[in-house]
């Protein structure tokens, strides 16, 4: 496309970027059809392509409106234009740019930013989330469907391996993951004992800094990769192989952070090592399957995985996961349109709830067309999304594989 | 030149309102929504509608073009906006009519081959609704577009040289006339002397004459075996005399498309092709019994090796056909994509198959005029092919040079008793290039365009010079 951006932000490192992914759009339209906010709503404005022109009208120098930002919003940030994209074009960098300047210009409302930022405070204060799911169960019984969904009993974790390896490796310690579900990294330190990896979690407060990211608090992301990278850079320069991200939300953004931090001199450096030690869980264990397979019981379960955006579209780890399920057995049923969303978008169901409902009403319809006896993924916001819309368990693959460490 | 008056911002005004009251939010007048639909594919200089409809049934549809011709506002059909000459341009604002929502299917008749759809349905989408019944729908533009959209244009595609246009493939339409009546025309018959051919004059009058709303369509069985080649060659000449022998040797080939050196670099790159070299190209395709295919292929073979060409890549299993014909429709995005920030415009001649060879010889030397990046591809088998020139918009020199051009080109096929326009139609870009071709008739379809829509109101300023 041809571009002919403002002035108020040509020349700024923003601009260069968002005029070369705008400049490589042909404008065809073949991500269109894939979007799932434009399957939904059938409006062009609330696909990829319509989204591009929009922020490419402002970054011109258009007006944004309140209509504008609802378009941008509405938008999962799933990535999947970017699978469908013959021309590579980077729509998630876009859409991070598009969506700061519309809210510098149009603001948000009073009960907008209320939301966003209750929302923020709530999931990044630990202690606060931990007690409010604590007593968010014990009540749950007297909760509202609504909200009962979202609270789900806590599966027992288990014990974290106390043996000491030579080989170290460090897992994140995600914001919601692990009060919601802290079976997860149980789960995944148990695999990789078995491998002969130590799993060692460093806190730094929680968060990978990807939830203030995605809600516009620039600042308040990038304090959260700063305490990161600082928590763990003495693990790292001991030796720690990586760091595993056992959501596949938080592993994306860790494997951003050498372009997050790209223009802060005293971290740029120190990012971009923490980005190229980041992997997703399943990349660490793909690499350790030789050895672990023989220790891992098969099982002929059927069940459905579903792969969340952020590994499918936004890591571009495509079948992977499935691999090590059928390699132990698993029937892993077919599951149509398996490239789309689910709705949870980390918190676009609640900023978002009826187009994640309908999504979510969607996709469990497709993961459970062939009746399978649970449900797999890989990221915690998919896992509570979906379970809250079925009686099936939903559990991350990790905690699969666990079950049948022999 | 001024053809038709832009109504009054009060006339304007209160028939959005009633538009507003009868459709409510299906009656659209966002800044994004309208320039969405104020513009196809190809250059976008804009002209916005003052409001965008989105009608659901035929008697909507009516009720939308009375308003409008009562008071005196031009009103566009959109289908799904891939038309390549400005025909969707609002020139003098009006209603845009957005027939995406008319997408049903209404009937397949499967024993005599035809079915009747909505004029929003796209071409993907029946071909995948009917794919249970063992039939296709031939007609595959390059882009999805509406079957509405391709009809107003008489669209064509790489099925053509075997199946023909949408010209020959429509048995009948439903339009919605300038004052707001529903007519039939055809019928299901597949042949009919009954009184002027009603269809033929809509189908390709992109939306000057009235609004189609369903479509009457053939279907064809698919063939029992598909086979899909490629042969390469060294000059582009050669190439282009392999297709002029086939067809006049009558070889009943289903596809056979030409790309040029420059072409196939780019689509080698954007559809991320293997094992092709940057060279001119046939991808031809055969269907039949095994037997047939098989007989039509050795009989390629010869005339090939007598040309020059490689040996034959064959892609027999549906998903490497896939991957063939995807790639070959995209030929026009990867020409974008070859420049980024580029605009592009296809040329579309198309002339008598022996001088197929001539008139690409003469296009590429007036090509070698400019300094532009250019490239060819084409449905040579019927004798039409498009250069795809690409220019810098912001480059005054270089977009003068690339209009230069597009016009000589179509002025060479003209001259070859050809055409400017094989199947884009002429949307705003080609008003001159009909007037060379057609001279004294186009004045007959001005009288035609008078009569038929006496207050100018559909899609003004498109398809006849009006003075
Ligand atoms: C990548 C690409 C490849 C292409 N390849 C080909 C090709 O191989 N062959 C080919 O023929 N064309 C090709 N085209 C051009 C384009 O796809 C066709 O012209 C197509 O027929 C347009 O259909 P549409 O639904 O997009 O119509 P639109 O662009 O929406 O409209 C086109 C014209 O038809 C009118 N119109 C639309 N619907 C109706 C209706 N229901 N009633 C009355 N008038 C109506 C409009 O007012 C307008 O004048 C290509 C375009 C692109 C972008
Ligand atoms: S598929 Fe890619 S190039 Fe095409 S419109 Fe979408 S983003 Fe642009
Ligand atoms: S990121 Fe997902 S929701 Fe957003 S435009 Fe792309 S496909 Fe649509």
């Amino acid at each position: 496309m041809q571009t002919n951006l403002a002035p108020f932000i040509k020349d700024t490192p923003q601009g260069i970027e968002a005029d070369a992914i705008l400049r490589s759009c042909v404008h065809c339209g073949f991500c269109t059809a894939t979007c799932p906010t434009y399957q939904v709503l059938g409006d062009e404005l609330d696909g990829p392509r319509g989204r591009i022109y929009l922020i490419k009208q402002v970054l011109e120098g258009a007006e944004p409106t309140k209509k504008t930002q609802q378009h941008l919003d509405r938008c999962l940030t799933c990535r999947n234009c970017e699978s469908a994209c013959p021309s590579g074009v980077q729509y998630g960098r876009l859409v991070d740019i598009g969506r700061s300047v519309v809210e510098e210009k149009v603001g948000r409302t009073a009960l907008e930013k209320a939301t966003r930022a209750t929302l923020r405070k709530a999931l990044l204060n630990k202690p606060l989330f931990n007690t409010a799911m604590k007593i968010g169960r014990a009540v749950r019984p007297l909760l509202p469907s609504a909200l009962k969904a979202k609270v789900q009993p806590l599966r027992n974790a288990g014990t974290w391996p106390t043996a000491q390896h030579a080989r170290t490796m460090i897992v994140l310690d995600n914001c919601v993951q692990n009060a919601m579900s802290p079976s997860i990294d149980f789960a995944t330190a148990r695999v990789l004992d078995k491998a002969g990896v130590t799993l060692k979690w460093v806190s730094a407060g929680g968060c990978c800094g990807a939830l203030s990211h995605h809600l516009n608090a620039h600042d308040e992301a990038v304090t959260k990769v700063k305490a990161n990278i600082d928590a763990w850079w003495p693990l790292i320069e001991a030796g720690a192989e990586a760091i595993v991200g056992t959501a596949s939300g938080c592993s994306v953004m860790l494997k951003d952070y050498g372009h997050f931090m790209q223009h802060d001199a005293a971290y740029a450096e120190k990012a971009k090592r923490v980005a190229a030690l980041s992997k997703d869980v399943s990349e660490v264990i793909a690499a350790e399957w030789p050895q672990l397979k023989a220790k891992v019981k098969a099982s002929s379960d059927r069940i459905s995985y579903h792969p969340p955006c952020t590994l499918q579209h936004g890591m571009k780890l495509k079948g992977g996961v499935e691999a090590m399920l059928k390699d132990i057995g698993f029937d892993l049923l077919p599951v149509a349109d398996s490239h789309l969303c689910c709705g949870s978008a980390g918190t676009y169901s609640v900023l978002q709830p009826t187009i994640s409902e309908e999504l979510k009403s969607r996709k469990l319809k497709s993961l459970t067309a062939e009746g399978p006896s649970q449900i797999a993924t890989s990221n915690i916001g998919c896992m509570t999304h979906l379970q809250s819309g079925t009686t099936l368990p939903v559990k991350h693959w990790i905690e699969l594989l666990d079950e049948r460490l022999a | 030149m001024l053809v038709f008056e832009r109504p009054s911002e009060t006339a304007v005004a209160s028939a959005v309102d009633a538009l507003r009251k009868d459709f409510g939010e299906r009656a659209v007048t966002s800044h994004s929504v309208r320039e969405h639909h104020s513009h196809g594919e190809g250059m976008r200089d804009a002209g916005l509608p003052d409001v965008v409809v989105f009608p659901e049934t035929n008697e909507e549809v009516a009720s939308i073009v009375k308003l409008c011709n009562q008071a005196r506002i031009p009103v566009i059909a959109f289908g799904t906006g891939t038309s390549l000459e400005g025909h969707l341009k609002a020139l003098y604002g009006g209603v845009c009519i957005d027939l995406s929502r008319m997408n049903n299917i209404l009937q397949v008749n499967a024993e005599d081959l035809d079915c009747r759809v909505q004029a929003g349905v796209t071409r993907e989408q029946l071909n995948a609704e009917i794919r249970s019944t063992g039939l296709f729908f031939p007609i595959d533009p390059g882009a999805n577009a509406s079957l509405g959209g391709m009809s107003a244009t008489r669209a064509s595609g790489t099925n053509a040289v075997r199946y023909g246009t949408m010209k020959e493939n429509i048995l009948g339409l439903t339009v919605v006339t300038p004052d707001g009546r529903i007519i039939k025309t055809g019928t299901r018959a597949r042949k009919s002397s009954a009184g002027y051919d009603l269809t033929r004059l809509y189908v390709g009058s992109e939306g000057t004459l009235g609004i189609i709303t369903e479509i009457q369509l053939k279907l064809y069985g698919v063939p029992e075996r598909i086979s899909a080649a490629v042969c390469q060659f060294d000059e582009l000449s050669n190439a282009v005399n392999v297709v002029i022998t086939a067809m006049q040797l009558g070889i009943p080939m289903a596809r056979i498309e030409l790309l040029d050196e420059v072409q196939m670099d780019a689509c080698i790159k954007y559809s991320k092709l293997e094992g092709f070299a940057a060279k001119p190209t046939l991808f031809m395709e055969f269907h039949g019994t095994d037997a047939y295919v098989a007989e039509q292929i050795e009989q390629m073979k010869s005339i090939t090796a007598d040309y020059g060409g490689s040996d034959y890549r064959f892609a027999d299993k549906p998903e490497d056909r896939t991957k063939l014909w995807k790639a070959r429709h995209d030929a026009y995005w990867a020409g974008m994509s070859y420049k980024p920030g580029n605009q592009a415009f296809a040329t579309d001649s198309c002339v008598p198959i022996s001088r197929l060879a001539d008139c690409i010889a003469a296009a590429k030397a007036e090509i070698a005029k400019t300094s532009l990046t250019c490239m060819i591809v084409g449905h040579v088998g019927d004798g039409n092919f498009h250069v795809q020139i690409s220019f810098n918009p912001d480059n005054a020199q270089e977009r003068e040079q690339a209009e230069t051009a597009a016009a000589q080109i179509a002025r060479i096929a003209i001259g070859m008793g050809g055409t400017c326009t094989g199947e884009h139609g002429i949307g705003i870009h080609k008003l001159d290039a009909l007037k060379e071709e057609h001279g004294e008739a186009v004045d007959v379809m001005r009288t035609i365009k008078k009569a038929l829509d006496p207050n100018n109101i559909m899609n003004p300023g498109k398809t006849i010079p009006m003075n």
